[in-house]
């Protein structure tokens, strides 16, 4: 497992336009631009190791990533088309987590470095958004 | 919100370049289409030179002129791709010959007796004559008669409307002249040339596989080796054609177009610039004119009494819809600049282009972006947070030292998708 404090490093040598938030040893949030194609997004991403905080238990959760600017829509043409490869985020349902890994593949592990893998993933998944809502085909593959 | 710059290291890095070329590619002539109007146009001077021809032995030279002749080439129509490409054939007729004497010879040449090759395939106007081929392709044949002792084929062209004679003229002018005048002046800028011809290749396999079309196409075709200002004239031609399909007044000429491409090419960075200092430029020229009471008058830098807007504008009023054109188009080309996403992209490019040639580009690109993600053969550039487009022949060269990364492999993964209830 890789240390909050090394993700941190290594996030702010490679990203350095993404701001760090609220570090702990065992929680870290990020936040900054991404601009796959033409348009830019304010994106979040949150980490959590997990801790024991006597009385609480926190519990490890993978990086998540949230759009938080713009809002992410669907397509007019077909309103009851979700939009493909996110979460639901029931405490804000306007700003769903991306969906950037299969977890039954183990694509991401705690040892795995956030700055490698979930913001090249985070970029990714925007140009593949942008491509289905132009065009109404998401051509970046995935499962459900 | 300011967006990141980034620097560009390829004249394609960004994506709405690499729209636009694409969208040229697509609506210019291929390069086999190409090489076959060339076969065309010479096969044409032989047929009009044959023995039993009314032009036998009058026939001295026959050449391309127009966007042909400086590779600026558009479908001509918007509902089936057609192309028109204009010839010269230069003529040794006797000084006092009419106007109507030309045409008139001109098209019984080419028409020839019941059954010949071209005899219902050809078409009297009333500067040229047009041969419609069967391929969604026509070439216009201007015939000129050279003015000796005047710069190198400075010649007179003739006009004349059957059903009013009296409106017959006959002009001076220099087509040649000015296509030589603009490839000099818009000269190549080569490390852009050398990425549009290798992406005109590509994208030309790309439709090709689409139709399970066996031809093959070479990597680069030296008449796709163009400068952004060509393809900024190729895509604003478009424009042009894509607002004039319904209307039912005279456009602006492409030679127009042309001489105020070549005053202002190459002073730009990317193509996407290129286009917008093109339409400002013309915008400008013409807001000058028009704010003084008076019509445009262009005339060919290198022959002084060949007027380019002797046909339009007819009007100060049809100048004036034109201006507005251009400050619409201005402004469309401002916001493609200005960070939108791609589905406002299209939209923007559907309405200055057409549908036909920007689905198409559009659907392509989402459809090659999705492959490399898929296959694991993405990249991106952390500085500006980018996809790095793909375009494969443009990847090789342009990684190294770039700051661009692989992109691992990922699955994408989430909720099903349901309909809301």
């Amino acid at each position: 497992m890789l240390p909050i404090k090394e993700q941190i490093a290594l996030m702010s040598k490679r990203w350095p336009q993404f701001e760090v938030s609220w570090p702990t040893k065992w929680f870290v949030s990020w936040k900054g631009i991404l601009c796959p194609l033409n348009k830019e997004y304010i994106v979040q991403v949150v980490y959590c190791l997990g801790a024991n905080l006597g009385p609480v238990e926190i519990s490890p959760k993978f990086p998540q990533v949230r759009v938080l600017s713009p809002l992410l829509e669907v397509r007019p043409e077909n309103p009851d088309e979700p939009i493909p490869h996110h979460y639901q985020n029931l405490g804000d349902p306007n700003h769903p987590v991306l969906c950037l890994y299969d977890p039954r593949g183990k694509e991401w592990q705690p040892g795995d470095r956030i700055a490698e893998t979930i913001l090249p993933w985070a970029i990714n998944w925007l140009a593949c958004y942008e491509g289905w809502r132009a065009t109404g085909r998401w051509t970046g593959g995935g499962t459900h | 919100m300011n967006r990141l710059r980034t620097k560009k290291f390829s004249p394609l890095f960004e994506p709405l370049d690499l729209l636009l070329a694409d969208i040229a590619i697509h609506i210019q002539l291929s390069a086999s289409d190409f090489r076959k109007m060339e076969q065309r146009y010479k096969a044409l001077g032989d047929y009009i030179d044959r023995p039993g021809s009314l032009l036998k032995g009058k026939v001295q030279l026959i050449y391309p002129q127009g966007s042909m002749a400086i590779g600026a080439t558009v479908a001509s129509k918007l509902t089936n791709d057609e192309h028109d490409v204009d010839f010269i054939v230069q003529l040794e007729l006797n000084a006092g010959t009419t106007p109507k004497e030309v045409l008139d010879l001109l098209f019984y040449s080419i028409k020839g007796k019941r059954g010949s090759l071209y005899f219902d395939k050809v078409e009297r106007r009333n500067r040229c004559v047009t041969v419609h081929y069967a391929d969604k392709m026509h070439a216009d044949i201007t015939p000129m008669i050279r003015i000796a002792e005047q710069p190198e084929r400075e010649s007179f062209l003739f006009h004349n409307k059957p059903d009013v004679p009296e409106e017959d003229q006959v002009l001076i002018s220099n087509p040649f002249g000015f296509a030589e005048h603009f490839k000099k002046i818009t000269s190549v800028d080569k490390e852009f040339a050398k990425i549009f011809a290798m992406r005109a290749g590509e994208y030309e396999r790309l439709m090709l596989n689409l139709r399970a079309d066996s031809e093959e196409i070479p990597d680069q075709e030296p008449i796709n080796s163009k400068s952004k200002a060509v393809v900024a004239l190729q895509l604003i031609k478009r424009w042009r054609n894509v607002l004039f399909d319904k209307r039912s007044t005279r456009r602006p000429p492409s030679v127009l177009i042309s001489k105020f491409t070549a005053d202002v090419a190459n002073q730009s960075n990317t193509l996407s610039e290129e286009l917008l200092n093109q339409v400002v430029f013309m915008r400008d020229k013409l807001l000058e004119y028009h704010q003084a009471g008076q019509k445009i008058r262009v005339f060919n830098p290198v022959c002084e009494k060949d007027e380019f807007t002797d046909r339009w504008p007819g009007s100060l009023h049809e100048q004036e819809v034109f201006l507005n054109d251009l400050n619409a188009l201005a402004i469309d080309l401002k916001r493609l600049n200005s960070g939108c996403d791609l589905r406002e992209m299209r939209e923007i490019m559907v309405r200055l282009f057409g549908e036909a040639p920007t689905g198409t580009v559009f659907e392509t690109f989402n459809r090659e972006l999705g492959k490399q993600i898929k296959s694991g053969q993405s990249h991106h550039k952390p500085d500006g947070g980018r996809i790095y487009v793909p375009t494969s022949g443009i990847i090789a060269g342009g990684i190294s030292g770039s700051g661009i990364r692989k992109t691992p492999r990922n699955t994408f993964h989430g909720m099903e998708r349901r309909k809301k209830k």
